[in-house]
């Protein structure tokens, strides 16, 4: 496949997203690169997991433009879902099915050959260490099993871009090395690996680069020394120390600048919230 | 006695919360007490009747003592499991400062107070009796006396038992439960063979005395031996609870989720189905999803008939099937269009229960099929397809063994096609619907009831067609019957439509 480091994989512009009275998104920007790991980092409510079930097709936005490779995803919803794998953070699976065939399943809603899913199968079995529940229910597995269960399924038709909501929560450590052995190999390959964390020194590790979502906005991104940088920091400042910085100055501009949102809500009929453009 | 009134009122509390959780739940709580009134007050007036005509209850003895038996089985049946806990229970108060002895004392009340709740029309029905009978005051004791003593009778049996079990890793008391439950029936052979020679008048058995009592009570005369038998078997239980009690079960009891009958979320639900799902799977494990070469749409089709066999739901749908058969070979007398209704009734039945189970199990696992790629609809047609392959092929199967006992099932065929067809579409579409935006927390049941109201107007024409079908000449009722099956055919391509549609729209 071809790499082409450096040009965008994901590409969102001036995204808006609200549920009821809640702006989860306003105006949030982000670009990822082929290739790179990419973390999104933000506290609890700040919109990331909002922004990745936009980007995977979950979820629609309000306003604005998402582009996963040269696809619209407003204008070609499916298509682009070919190339994208995805693992939420609360993982729920078919319960009912066993762990070989909720891969054989995952397998065949991607249109992926026979030969391939029982290869890739075999592979992410032995990987994840699931290789002797390859027959059992996914209703009898610990959280973190499920956990990498969900992570084959997302790999079984080796996407281009990754995306991991909380990647390694619940995962043991042996399992935790063996994931991130997994993305180097595949950022090696050029594919893309996005995941969304509060775990900032996990962030710091792992990705290539961050953008630290606040209250819906993308206050920052690029790599440590930019973040650095732009939040006037310490040349040894951690991740950390510059996400509570740049949150911090990101609170003091909104205060200033409240009234921001594109559309006017107003109740209507039975008290619900209408969204006036 | 602190810590036990302490426990005693979390436990009610939390029964009360999961009780009154959602408006749902209260919804479903009326609806139990106004579906078992009518049960209770007819009950009362029939046996009130029977006591002033002066009927001998006495000689109907040994069918209440075996019905009591059978309450006393049960529950000793239910202690084969060892003692069980809630999780809560389990996280909170067995980490706390507490004696295993003050939690089972607490425990034993807050059950005893809760199944009383679901007793409420038991105590109307009692009143009923005391006040039309005119009972004297010693008899309404008895009454009411006897029966707590039962009560407290079962519960102790039930935990002292529980805890053997738990405590206890052979299998002498799972051995000695079911030699009990042998000796507890045993008199009951002479219901079948009456020169048996034991019977329940004879044995002083709990569920004997009980039943003695009561029926004394009821012709107002006062007989001492059985309450003092009774009390005897409650000391005995309670001697017996007290020796359990000392076990230290904190280590030994099985936790599970906390269910509530009328608990309605999907939260409770999906807790339900995970039971099912170890039950009906060691059936189920024995047909697979493979890799094979068969097109996504049949791929679907066989993985949502492996969720059906794995989750109860097919089970479920057989033996609503195997009722109405049994129903209708056994009272051949019963004319055909009549069970013919009850059929083409449980022909929108199933399909409203077989998609309120898709809902529980699949609802949180969307995610999967929307970031796959493929399009929701084509989900839901395959799930269309097997609803109504289900829903057709059970009783068209049935009409087809009926038509060897004389009956033409041209006309019939016609009518369950018809309402499959409709009954399935509407069902889903409604389900599609309420998967939309802001109706997701919809509990189930009430989704089941929008769609079989919709299912039953859509269905109408098949009913007039049905009744029709009595008067009707066949030279009439054959072009009619095309009418209706292509009318149903119309609704089917109409709703799947609208169905695809919506479910390409499902945001989660």
């Amino acid at each position: 496949m071809s790499v082409r480091k450096g040009t965008s994989i994901v590409e969102l512009v001036d995204v808006w997203k609200a549920y009821d009275e809640v702006q989860a998104l306003r105006g949030f920007d982000l670009e990822i690169h082929w290739g790179e790991m990419f973390g999104l980092v933000g506290p609890n409510g700040a919109g990331k997991t909002t922004a990745l079930k936009i980007i995977v097709g979950l979820l629609r936005m309000d306003k604005g433009l998402v582009k996963v490779k040269e696809y619209d995803i407003r204008k070609d919803p499916y298509e682009y879902k070919r190339f994208v794998g995805y693992v939420p953070e609360v993982v729920s699976l078919p319960d009912y099915l066993t762990v070989e065939e909720f891969l054989i399943y995952s397998g065949r809603i991607r249109s992926v050959l026979n030969e391939k899913t029982r290869e890739r199968m075999d592979f992410y079995l032995r990987t994840f260490d699931l290789e002797n529940k390859r027959k059992t229910l996914i209703l009898l597995l610990s959280r973190g099993m499920k956990q990498k269960a969900a992570m084959a399924s997302a790999l079984i038709h080796d996407p281009d871009l990754l995306i991991l909501d909380e990647p390694l929560v619940g995962i043991d450590p042996a399992g935790q090395h063996r994931i991130k052995q997994l993305f180097n190999e595949r950022m090696k390959e050029g594919k893309t690996v996005f995941i969304s964390t509060h775990m900032l020194d996990t962030a710091e590790r792992m990705c290539d680069r961050v953008a630290v979502i606040h209250k819906g906005r993308n206050v920052a991104s690029g790599d440590l020394k930019s973040l650095q940088k732009l939040s006037e920091t310490a040349e040894r400042a951690t991740l950390e120390e510059v996400f509570l910085k740049l949150t911090e100055e990101s609170e003091e501009q909104m205060a200033e600048t409240p009234s921001d949102q594109p559309t006017e809500r107003r109740r209507g009929l039975f008290g619900r919230f209408r969204r006036v453009e | 006695m602190g810590q036990c009134l302490d426990l005693y009122k979390l436990k009610i509390k939390v029964f009360l919360g999961a009780v009154r959780a959602s408006r749902a739940s209260i919804f479903l709580v009326a609806l139990y007490f106004i579906g078992i009134l009518p049960g209770s007050i007819g009950m009362s007036i029939a046996v009130a009747n029977l006591v002033r005509e002066g009927t001998d209850l006495t000689v109907h003895l040994d069918y209440l003592s075996t019905v009591i038996s059978c309450v006393v089985a049960m529950s000793l049946i239910s202690a084969l499991r060892g003692y069980v806990v809630f999780e809560y229970e389990q996280s909170l108060i067995f980490t706390s400062y507490i004696m295993p002895r003050s939690f089972l004392i607490g425990s034993l009340l807050a059950d005893i107070t809760a199944l009383s709740f679901f007793f409420l029309p038991l105590y109307l029905f009692l009143a009923m009796i005391i006040v039309s009978l005119a009972l004297p005051i010693v008899s309404a004791l008895v009454l009411v006396t006897g029966l707590l003593l039962f009560i407290f009778f079962l519960f102790l049996l039930k935990t002292s038992f529980s805890i053997l079990v738990s405590v206890r890793t052979d299998s002498l008391i799972k051995i000695l439960t079911a030699i009990v439950i042998f000796f507890l029936f045993l008199p009951g052979a002479s219901l079948a063979i009456p020169s048996f020679p034991l019977n329940y008048g004879i044995v002083p058995y709990p569920s004997t005395l009980l039943a003695i009592a009561l029926i004394n009570a009821l012709y107002g005369s006062l007989s001492v031996q059985p309450i003092l038998g009774m009390i005897a078997f409650f000391l005995a239980s309670l001697v017996l609870f007290a020796f359990c009690s000392g076990e230290n079960l904190f280590q030994v009891a099985k936790a599970v989720p906390l269910v509530s009958p009328f608990d309605a979320s999907m939260r409770m639900q999906t807790v339900k189905m995970g039971k099912n799902i170890r039950l009906f799977s060691r059936v189920g494990l024995r047909f697979s999803l493979g890799l094979g070469s068969e097109s996504l749409l049949r791929f679907l089709m066989k993985k949502e008939l492996i969720r059906m066999v794995r989750d109860g739901s097919l089970f479920a749908v057989l033996i609503l099937y195997l009722i109405v058969s049994i129903i209708s070979l056994a009272t051949r007398q019963v004319p055909f269009p009549v069970w013919m209704f009850i059929l083409v009734i449980y022909s929108f039945i199933v399909p409203a229960m077989l998609i309120g189970n898709w809902r529980v199990s699949e609802l949180d696992n969307l995610w999967i099929p929307l970031t796959s790629g493929v399009n929701l609809g084509y989900v839901a047609k395959s799930l269309l397809y097997d609803f109504v392959l289900i829903a057709c092929i059970v009783p068209a199967g049935m009409l087809v063994i009926l038509s060897f006992l004389g009956v033409n099932p041209l006309a019939p065929l016609v009518v369950v096609l018809s309402v499959s067809l409709i009954g399935s579409s509407a069902n889903l579409f409604t389900m599609m619907h309420f998967l939309g935006k802001r109706r997701k927390a919809t509990p189930s049941f009430m989704i089941g009831w929008v769609s079989m109201l919709l299912s039953g107007l859509l269905s109408s024409p098949t009913y007039i067609y049905t009744a029709l079908g009595l008067v009707l000449s066949p030279e009439i009722s054959l072009p009619f019957a095309a009418v209706i099956l292509f009318y149903s055919i119309l609704v089917f391509w109409f709703l799947s439509g609208k169905i695809e549609k919506k479910a390409a729209a499902i945001e989660i």
